[in-house]
């Protein structure tokens, strides 16, 4: 079976930024999630992949079609909620939503009523009086309405209440259910990753620096503290290390590693704690590519 | 591209119908109050067609409709097509509707007549187009080269308009060139070659450009 989706050495290059070389592909039934920094490259990865922005080089295929923007077969497996929604502004949103639907073969009104039902979406209003939360609803509606076996969604619920959040969350964990669909999920809201991904890729400066299962990710990083006297000590897979007087407190990414070597010098009241995903990102993309180093 | 054809008309109808309104007051009140020749309702009625597509194609362009196009499953030569159908069309409508008058009053249609209306029609494409290469030239890639070119090849042109008329033994071609033969079939024709050219040079560009973010 073809990937959801597979860049080869894909490349874009501004004045002031690059992007790339980047590898990466994404099977059916997962969700990656695309974390970074502003400016790490995150949008400019997803509108190479929806077809808005034409890479200097390299190759995308989406389920094993290549993603020819002369040739746009590929665009019925897609679906996109980008950092901005467009629409015809003066349309409502139900019209809006009529306009995309002749595109689609697969466009179920019925599904996109009951989204919208959920969403508690007035769909009867003119794009241009939506709230940026309604606007983004609207968008996720337009964008899964077609049954999509890839979603990429760039930070889909900017703007969106926690009620609404949540409840996109349920929708996608629906939708991932068959096991035939992808997300590639960009976010700044961690929390959200935690619960959706099954794999992260870490961008920064147009580099993926690391890519793991985000259970593994749970269960290899901890934070852990101890006593111990000595200095000047290098402890293995630690990627950060405070010390007060004889107390320690290291951040390491293979804890089992860690807790390995302090036993050898045989440190005692060792205590070791998990971290949340959001702590791991900020170490990870403070860490840049030694973090990565370490993981592999 | 006829879906986008056919959503554009249903988007923009009451700025259509109000343009093409505008247009056929100035044509008929051109003729009741005895305006001049033909060309003062082609020159009056052409004023109010372009405002209407000035506003529609800033609203288009505040709205990024190309990108909302983009992201359809459709190959970029329907939306390069599709994109420029609503302009062609109203064109082509307000051509029509000179060429109606035209036929009612008789006395006025006269081949030199007929050859400025669709000369003049072809230079109004050709300088929608014109805008339309300037904003898809700033998503090519390397915009100050391409703007360069672009600029640089119409300088020469004027620059070389200019020359004829400043040598006074070629006064006599540039007027040809200028003002008889607008009002020519052989003018008509290739004023209208140089609109289509203008309008495939506009889709070519548009195909060719590396952002379809707005």
């Amino acid at each position: 079976m073809p990937q959801a989706c597979e860049f080869k050495n894909l490349i874009k290059t501004y004045p002031d930024f690059k992007l790339g070389p980047l590898n990466l592909d994404l099977a059916p039934g997962t969700v990656l999630g695309f974390v970074g920094p502003n400016g790490s490259g995150k949008s400019t990865t997803m509108h190479c992949l929806a077809g808005l922005v034409r890479p200097d080089s390299g190759s995308m295929e989406i389920f094993g079609r290549e993603n020819d923007l002369n040739d746009p077969a590929w665009k019925f497996d897609v679906g996109y909620v980008g950092d901005i929604h467009v629409f015809y502004e003066s349309w409502s949103g139900e019209k809006n939503l009529q306009f995309l639907a002749q595109f689609y073969p697969s466009w179920s009104h019925e599904f996109a009523a009951q989204l919208a039902k959920r969403l508690d979406l007035p769909l009867q209003k003119k794009a241009k009086e939506l709230s940026t939360g309604n606007r983004a609803k609207l968008a996720i509606i337009a964008a899964l309405a077609h049954a999509p076996r890839l979603l990429i969604l760039d930070e889909p619920t900017a703007g969106l209440d926690p009620v609404a959040r949540a409840e996109l969350q349920d929708v996608l964990f629906e939708l991932m259910a068959d096991g035939e669909r992808a997300i590639f999920y960009s976010t700044h809201i961690l929390p959200e990753i935690s619960r959706l991904a099954d794999e992260l890729a870490f961008l920064q400066n147009g580099q993926i620096v690391l890519r793991t299962a985000k259970d593994d990710l749970i269960e290899k990083w901890r934070k852990i503290t101890f006593r111990l006297s000595r200095n000047n000590l290098k402890f293995e897979s630690v990627v950060s290390h405070q010390r007060e007087g004889h107390d320690h407190q290291v951040i390491s990414s293979d804890f089992e590693a860690t807790l390995r070597q302090l036993h050898e010098l045989g440190v005692e009241n060792v205590q070791h704690s998990r971290l949340s995903v959001d702590e791991i990102a900020v170490q990870i993309l403070k860490g840049g590519k030694n973090v990565a180093t370490l993981e592999s | 591209m006829w879906r986008l054809l056919k959503a554009d008309l249903s988007y923009y109808k009451f700025a259509l119908l109000i343009g093409f309104g505008v247009c056929v007051l100035v044509t008929v009140a051109s003729f009741v109050w005895n305006w001049g020749d033909f060309n003062t309702p082609i020159a009056n009625s052409a004023f109010s067609y372009l405002i209407t597509i000035g506003i529609i194609g800033s609203d288009a362009d505040k709205d990024k409709r190309d990108r909302l196009f983009m992201l359809q499953p459709l190959s970029l030569r329907e939306i390069a097509h599709g994109r420029m159908l609503l302009i062609v069309l109203f064109q082509f409508s307000i051509l029509l509707l000179w060429l109606v008058f035209l036929a009612i009053t008789r006395e006025g249609a006269t081949l030199r007549t007929i050859c400025n209306m669709f000369s003049f029609n072809a230079l109004t494409l050709a300088m929608i187009m014109f805008f339309v290469i300037h904003h898809d030239l700033g998503f090519g890639g390397n915009k100050k080269k391409y703007y360069g070119i672009y600029y640089g090849f119409f300088a020469l042109v004027i620059a070389l308009c200019g020359f004829l008329y400043y040598i006074q033994k070629l006064r006599t071609v540039a007027s040809y060139l200028f003002i008889t033969l607008y009002g020519l079939p052989a003018g008509a024709i290739l004023f209208s070659v140089f609109g289509l050219g203008m309008y495939i040079l506009s889709l070519r560009i548009f195909m060719r450009r590396k952002s379809y973010l707005a």
